[in-house]
């Protein structure tokens, strides 16, 4: 311990920052490779995030104790360890890009047609990290026996922070788009991520700030999936079966009405996905849709009146048709439902007793 | 300020930024009304308010402006008072949130009895800084523990413990029901706590309790999260 206690403050600061950050992170990564995940893909890309952040911190630790000469090693031990650590931050930023636009898009298929132009500025920056090693691009090795930044390195943040935010603010106005993403945002990760990098420049020799406001964003990010994953649907993009229950205890506690019921199931559970998107379209905002069946969707609506209900069902009944006509060969065929709450029907019992045939 | 100061504010202001991040991401499951979000909200607002006594206390550290000293004193007061809450709730949190079989979280008179200690210490430090039972600070801004500062350490360090006992329990009853991943597994709460007391027992320079605090808070969280998303797919077998 007493070893421990005779570094200088600096070293010491920042080994403890960065215990912290990994300890964060170390228990994200646990916690997360537990949670039953829909889609692998996206699981893969958080935890790449995650160790790149655990290996960043690492070598914040190496490259202050390296700066204090708490550890000293030959110039190319330094040049070597600088590459590194820029290396981990470009990978941590071009997996964040794929990871956001994956979320937006949803299909790898988009990923891979796009790979390259999302690749090509990391991997310019990646081959210069290498180069490095051998004349002085982004890092040197001064006469004074430390690394230093040339002049360009503020072009190699541009680039990665640039994409990076640019990414964080496409997938924020994205996400407002959609009904089913409710209980997802990147705002915390926004907010957390810009604190850590303005702390990081405004205070440049304390390194750890970026590190610990990240760990700290892609903690609040792995709550945002955890809540999305626990309540909604991943093939309709609408609500699951706890979000209803999440629903029965609001309408309980009188902090939500449910007036009206419309069911829709359709004959072949392989057309859910199809038929979700012809929904989406013709549902009002305020209706909440719930999958609460392989295949059957129930809408969850304020309305206490039938007419516009009615409209709404014909309006899914018309596009069903229009869908039919286009795809002769495999129709889908909709049962259409609707209840109205009446006058006497109080409480959760009217919500209880219309959906307690299907659980 | 020193630099391990400067750390301290930092950690004291990540940990502020991670629990209003907390607690803008279970604003939907608080609408719910249940008791256990109710509790939750007020662990990452107590969490809060110990940053905010940590900062209070460390930037008047040293100081030699008028009333420093009683400026520090009442910051780490209360600090304290906020830690010995934190452990009084978090205890009461496990007992309502893990309703394992045989335990009834409303017990009344006797949780009374049971978090009476913990009461008692958070009065006498809301006067420590007239009475110095908990601790004083002297001229040269050294820490004298005070009659009642090592009993403080153990009753909330069993208060704590009290709660990790509860997980404990459920998660071995879970265990049993053939539920095992979707339960915390019980190091992840444990080593956040001990790397705090550790490092604040044996090593100089930082206070990491509030951090400490909030990354366990934190992974209480995910760790439910987890439970409900695996229910979740198991009930709708879609």
């Amino acid at each position: 311990m007493s070893m421990i206690n005779n570094l200088p403050d600096p070293v010491l600061a920042t080994i403890y920052l960065n215990a912290i950050t990994i300890m964060l992170l170390v228990g994200i990564l646990v916690l997360y490779s537990r949670l039953q995940m829909h889609d692998v893909i996206e699981k893969r890309m958080y935890s790449i995030m995650v160790w790149m952040m655990i290996f960043m911190s690492m070598s914040y630790i190496v490259e202050t104790c390296l700066d204090e000469r708490v550890l000293v090693l030959a110039p190319q031990g330094y040049l070597i360890e600088g590459s590194i650590h820029d290396i981990y931050l470009n990978v941590f930023c071009l997996t964040w890009i794929l990871y956001a636009k994956y979320r937006m898009y949803r299909k790898i298929d988009y990923i891979k047609r796009k790979l390259l132009v999302y690749c090509i500025p990391f991997l310019t920056l990646l081959v210069l990290n290498l180069l490095d090693l051998f004349i002085p691009v982004f890092i040197c090795y001064g006469d004074d026996g430390l690394m230093h930044v040339t002049s360009i390195y503020i072009v190699q943040d541009i680039i990665r922070y640039g994409y990076m935010f640019n990414t964080i603010l496409q997938l924020n106005r994205v996400k407002k788009q959609g009904i089913t993403v409710r209980f997802f945002s990147v705002t915390p990760l926004l907010i957390c991520t810009v604190v850590g990098l303005v702390v990081h420049v405004l205070t440049p020799s304390c390194y750890t700030i970026l590190s610990l406001g990240m760990a700290a964003g892609l903690t609040l990010l792995y709550a945002e999936v955890a809540n999305e994953q626990s309540f909604c649907d991943i093939d309709t993009k609408f609500f699951n079966r706890s979000y209803l229950n999440y629903i029965f205890e609001l309408v309980s506690k009188g902090r939500y009405s449910v007036n009206s019921i419309m069911s829709f199931k359709v004959d072949d559970p392989g057309k859910m996905t199809e038929f979700s998107e012809l929904l989406r379209k013709q549902l009002p905002s305020e209706c909440e849709p719930v999958r609460i069946m392989q295949d059957e969707i129930i809408v969850l609506s304020k309305v206490d009146e039938r007419a516009p209900l009615f409209m709404v069902t014909e309006d899914v009944r018309a596009v069903v048709d229009e869908y039919n006509e286009s795809h002769t060969d495999s129709p889908m065929d909709v049962k259409i439902g609707t209840r109205i709450k009446k006058r006497k029907e109080r409480g959760t019992g009217f919500l209880l007793k219309e959906v307690e045939g299907y659980l | 300020m020193t630099v391990l100061n400067g750390v301290t504010l930092i950690l004291d202001i990540g940990t502020i930024l991670l629990m209003v991040g907390l607690a803008m991401v279970t604003d939907d499951l608080r609408k719910r009304g249940r008791d256990d979000d109710k509790l939750f909200f007020y662990l990452l607002f107590i969490a809060m308010l110990m940053s905010i006594a940590d900062i209070i206390g460390y930037l008047s550290a040293g100081k030699i402006f008028y009333g420093a000293r009683w400026q520090q004193t009442f910051g780490m007061d209360i600090f304290y008072m906020t830690f010995m809450l934190e452990s009084i709730v978090w205890s009461y949190y496990t007992l309502v949130r893990f309703k394992w079989r045989g335990t009834s979280y409303s017990g009344g008179i006797r949780h009374l009895f049971f978090y009476l200690p913990g009461v008692v210490i958070m009065l006498v430090t809301v006067v420590n800084f007239l009475t110095g039972w908990i601790f004083s600070v002297d001229e040269a801004d050294i820490l004298h523990p005070g009659i009642l500062y090592y009993p403080m350490y153990i009753i909330f360090s069993g208060y704590f413990l009290h709660g990790f006992f509860v997980i404990a329990k459920y998660r071995a009853v879970a265990v049993s029901e053939g539920r095992k991943r979707q339960v915390i597994p019980m190091w992840i709460f444990l080593l956040p706590i001990a790397l705090g007391f550790f490092t604040k027992f044996l090593l100089r320079g930082v206070s990491l309790a509030a951090v400490c605090t909030a990354v366990t808070i934190a992974f209480m969280h995910l760790g439910s999260m987890n439970e409900i998303s695996d229910t979740s797919l198991k009930e709708d077998a879609i």
